[in-house]
């Protein structure tokens, strides 16, 4: 579990070619089941989508075992990473619940905040 | 001795017939971007087809600044240099159209959103406030300067603004009522407006739409695709149209046309400062072809000298015996089996494909053609032109 807020040059890994900081802290087993179940309904990924006018820039990625997560709020998208397997990028379906959970994980970020308030 | 007498004469005559005023069209547009790239090439070859009508229907000379392609042309410096150097007289008109990525800093006290000058991998430093662009061009003093952006306005996480950041399917047919309605909306005013393609926090997209044939097109941004659209049925209509109702037109269709996408409807924006001004003289509506003004771009320039080449063995003010002569100079550009496609005024309706050597038959033969427009070419070793896309623009 990362968290893209963070300042640039501590950054020390990457996930295709997205530069990506270290865990900051292991999640626990609540925050865990909730990104699960958000994660695991097949109506959060929309792929019929017109593109949008925004660089995809991630807020945070979640990687499970070897399958990663980028989610990025400006663009509203989620690409997922499996390896051996084309990237794919799909328009989440249900921004709000992650945006909330980014909001519950990472609670002095004014972002998430900031978009939960929006929605 | 009489025969360069009349020449003289004859040239005098057209450096007086053609106006001191310059129609400044200036385009950034991320034609490379991985994910977006192909719909900002809508967009690209589209407002640059409609800065020639718009040019050649109020007798202004075009001067193009256009930026697009590799990252060495669509970059943030080069937009830095391109509106410092920009040298207008009060009688000018700039018109300034960027499509890319774009967003807004989180502490943004502007409604306009801001550009990302770079083709794939973009940071802070790329960024170029669409609202500074205007103000540059408006202290540069041009009679009239529009701004247009088809970009995002949504916010960029962790961006905060730095007070240091700088910051019709057929061929085009001109007539009078053509020309009124461009010169309604370009010489009967001055000031300056400003567009963008969305609303503070919202994101703008790519309009792809279904074709008759039933296959899926990219229409590019939807500002764009709209701006576009209700122009060009205020020219067919010959109505006149100011500028706000125009982009209010574009602002309700863009709106209805996006009301059912996931992140809510998309809602450009613009800023009037624009008053009425004493009418510019008429000008002709049918001209000799105007030798291009230099450009920053190769390529753009490249294709402005073909563009002239059969200009002018279409245009019917040149002699008809001097159209027929001018198919050699035009020749020299293509390959052989050279293969013209003519395509409609939404840059993918082909209205006509031929070869080169028939097509400069026929432009040669033409009447009530005004110029030609080159939208795309590609050439094989030794430069010449194998294949050719272009645009014509006919009068009445």
């Amino acid at each position: 579990m990362v968290n893209m807020f963070d300042n640039i040059s501590t950054l020390c890994d990457s996930i295709a070619d997205y530069p990506i900081m270290r865990a900051v802290s292991t999640l626990n087993n609540e925050d865990i089941a909730i990104v699960k179940f958000i994660l695991s309904d097949k109506n959060f990924y929309i792929s019929d989508y017109e593109p949008v006018k925004q660089p995809f820039h991630p807020n945070f990625a979640i990687q499970f075992d070897s399958i990663a997560f980028l989610a990025s709020f400006g663009t509203g998208e989620i690409r997922v990473f499996e390896p051996g397997k084309i990237d794919s990028c799909y328009f989440m379906g249900n921004y709000d619940s992650l945006a909330r959970w980014g909001m519950r994980v990472f609670p002095d970020e004014e972002y998430y905040k900031l978009i939960v308030k929006k929605q | 001795m009489k025969r360069y007498l009349i020449s003289i004469i004859l040239l005098c005559g057209l450096a007086f017939a053609v106006p001191a005023q310059t129609f400044h069209a200036i385009i950034f547009a991320n034609t490379k971007n991985n994910d977006i790239g192909t719909s900002v090439e809508v967009d690209f070859q589209r407002m640059s087809l409609e800065f020639t009508t718009m040019a050649k229907s109020i007798g202004y000379n075009l001067k193009k600044y256009y930026f697009y392609g590799a990252p060495s042309n669509f970059n943030r410096n080069n937009l830095v240099s391109c509106l410092r150097n920009l040298d207008c007289t009060p009688k000018d008109i700039v018109f300034f159209f960027y499509s890319g990525h774009g967003g807004r800093a989180i502490n943004e006290t502007s409604d306009f959103p801001e550009m990302i000058l770079a083709v794939n991998h973009s940071t802070f430093n790329d960024l170029y406030s669409l609202s500074d662009v205007y103000k540059q061009i408006r202290k540069k003093g041009p009679r009239l300067a529009i701004v247009m952006g088809d970009l995002c306005n949504s916010e960029i996480e962790g961006y905060y603004k730095d007070s240091s950041l700088g910051g019709s399917k057929s061929a085009t047919i001109i007539n009078k009522g053509t020309c009124d309605v461009y010169r309604n909306l370009f010489l009967n005013v001055k000031g300056g407006f400003i567009a963008a393609s969305s609303e503070p926090n919202q994101s703008s997209s790519c309009y792809r739409f279904q074709g008759e044939d039933g296959k899926i097109y990219e229409g590019g941004g939807y500002l764009t695709f709209s701006f576009l659209g209700f122009l060009q049925d205020y020219v067919d209509k010959g109505e006149d149209v100011s500028w706000s109702q125009l982009f209010d037109d574009a602002i309700a269709w863009t709106k209805y046309k996006t009301q059912n996408r996931k992140s809510g409807a998309q809602i450009p924006i613009y800023k009037d400062d624009l008053s009425m001004a004493t009418p510019e003289p008429v000008q002709p509506v049918s001209t000799p072809p105007q030798e291009p003004i230099q450009s920053n771009d190769d390529d753009t320039n490249y294709r402005d000298k073909v563009a002239y080449s059969l200009s002018m063995v279409c245009n019917e003010n040149i002699d008809r015996l001097e159209r027929i002569r001018n198919i050699e100079s035009a020749k020299h550009y293509f390959a052989g089996s050279a293969i013209v496609q003519v395509v409609g005024c939404d840059g993918h309706t082909i209205v006509n494909t031929s070869n080169a050597n028939r097509y400069l038959n026929y432009l040669s033969m033409a009447t009530s053609m005004d110029q030609i427009v080159v939208l795309d070419m590609k050439q094989e070793n030794g430069n010449k032109i194998s294949y050719i896309k272009v645009h014509e623009l006919h009068y009445q």
